[in-house]
């Protein structure tokens, strides 16, 4: 597969063992990949372990985006990661650990603010709940201090 | 997909989110939860601190001090009451540990603003912080003398992109910021009442967004910036002149002086027309029948 690879061209090894080919300069917004790249540790196959192949072409579909669109309008790239982000949790934590694992700035602040508007407006409860896995019944029983804290604005 | 079907015997309501992600958010690290927090307004983000004892401090590391729009923090104040408010303030500021701040935004009500020492307190602490990016609004309901807030500056380094919505801005004010802000990048001014005439120019200007909006007693801007990408005027016809503009792409056009320039053919424009990739002009005049023919558009990709 190398072999024909073409030049500037980069594979990566989802952590289930699927490969894709990218191009070196949208694989490279990856920190980690780059510095690989850098100090020539990188062969052309870069294995990139625990993220899988679901979750890595998702990655690379943001890359490839965010590498195309440096000319174009910024506003069109807003609409763009807005609706990238919007997935459910479950994949929406995924990313957030693939994106820090590989050190990919904007996707990791995209999605961070992702998750910011689901927790914005909710009350401290909800986010307890919704957000931090806490049990109805630890909030109502352990917590009854907090719960008086949690109404009050900052002051 | 990985799916935990584990039968649990809480009493949720709802379980919109699959059950194994719920504590998925505790589980990563703090900087992760930082930069979450990064993006909530400020009331918001102190209150996370009662999440938890892990969520406790972790507020005081975010890197964007948001106060919110004028309304809510009106709506803070006269909830608090002016004193305790200004202690509210205080308590925020000398609780952030963050080094640095990306983004500082605060709204406030000129009624409130008693003296030129606020602005000077806000503005002082925007260069400790090395504020990035920068917003100040101050709105008032009747006009005043009120103090020009970045009288004492010498050298603001940091700051990339300043946004100004505040009356009492002139030109003088604008030209003495430019040249104690070296890495300016962006600059907004809104809603300057006194602001007559404006120039900004520098061989080692840095600027490359500019907007002008709603400074409804301007008469005259001269431009002169060599790393002007993008400037966007909305507000009265004015005498606009723009030289030494080599890199300027994007250029938008609200109302008035959009009809200004169609009606004379865009006589001052021909000569940068011709770099143009991006030309916007919002007009609403159905009267306008005939539009003229613009030569020289080669680059052009958009227009609206």
């Amino acid at each position: 597969m190398s072999s024909s690879l073409e030049k500037n061209m980069l594979i990566l090894r989802s952590s289930d063992g699927e490969e894709f080919i990218v191009p070196e300069v949208v694989a490279v917004m990856s920190k980690a990949i780059k510095n690989m790249v850098e100090d020539e540790c990188a062969s052309n196959t870069i294995p990139v372990p625990n993220v899988d192949a679901n979750i890595l072409a998702m990655v690379i579909e943001f890359c490839k985006k965010h590498d195309e669109s440096e000319a174009e309008a910024a506003s069109d790239l807003k609409t763009f990661d807005s609706e990238f982000v919007n997935r459910g949790q479950e994949a929406l934590y995924d990313l957030i650990t693939a994106a820090n694992f590989r050190d990919v700035k904007e996707l990791l602040d995209a999605l961070c603010q992702n998750v910011a508007e689901m927790i914005k407006g909710k009350s401290v409860h909800h986010i307890r709940i919704q957000f931090l896995g806490y049990q109805l019944f630890e909030i109502l029983t352990s917590n009854f201090i907090w719960n008086i804290w949690c109404d009050r604005d900052f002051d | 997909m990985r799916k935990k079907s584990k039968p649990r015997n809480d009493k949720r309501s709802k379980s919109e989110t699959s059950s194994d992600s719920e504590d998925r958010i505790s589980k990563f690290p703090d900087e992760i939860l930082i930069t979450i927090i990064s993006h909530l307004p400020i009331q918001e983000a102190t209150r996370t601190s009662t999440l938890s004892r892990r969520w406790r401090n972790l507020w005081t590391f975010t890197t964007n001090l948001d106060l919110g729009s004028v309304d809510q923090v009106r709506d803070l104040e006269t909830r608090l009451g002016p004193n305790k408010f200004q202690n509210c303030l205080n308590k925020i500021f000398e609780s952030l540990k963050s080094p640095s701040l990306n983004r500082l935004r605060i709204c406030l009500n000129a009624i409130n603003v008693q003296s030129g020492s606020d602005f000077a307190r806000w503005v002082d602490f925007a260069i400790r912080k090395c504020v990035h990016e920068f917003d100040l609004e101050i709105v008032s309901s009747k006009r005043g003398q009120y103090p020009y807030p970045f009288l004492c500056i010498s050298n603001f380094d940091s700051l990339k992109s300043l946004s100004l919505q505040y009356e009492n801005i002139n030109a003088k004010h604008i030209e003495s910021f430019l040249s104690s802000c070296p890495s300016l990048e962006r600059l907004c001014l809104a809603k300057s009442a006194i602001l007559s005439g404006l120039k900004i120019s520098g061989s080692s200007l840095k600027l490359k967004y500019l907007e002008i909006c709603c400074c409804f007693n301007l008469n005259w801007v001269k431009i002169s910036a060599p790393n002007l990408v993008s400037f966007k005027y909305w507000g009265p016809e004015i005498a606009l002149s723009l030289d030494n503009v080599p890199l300027l792409s994007e250029v938008s056009f609200l109302e008035a002086y959009c009809i200004s320039l169609v009606k004379h053919r865009f006589k001052h424009f021909t000569c940068i027309l011709s770099q143009l990739r991006s030309l916007s002009l919002t007009l609403n005049y159905p009267w306008l029948t005939e539009f003229p023919k613009l030569d020289g558009l080669r680059n052009l990709h958009t227009l609206n």
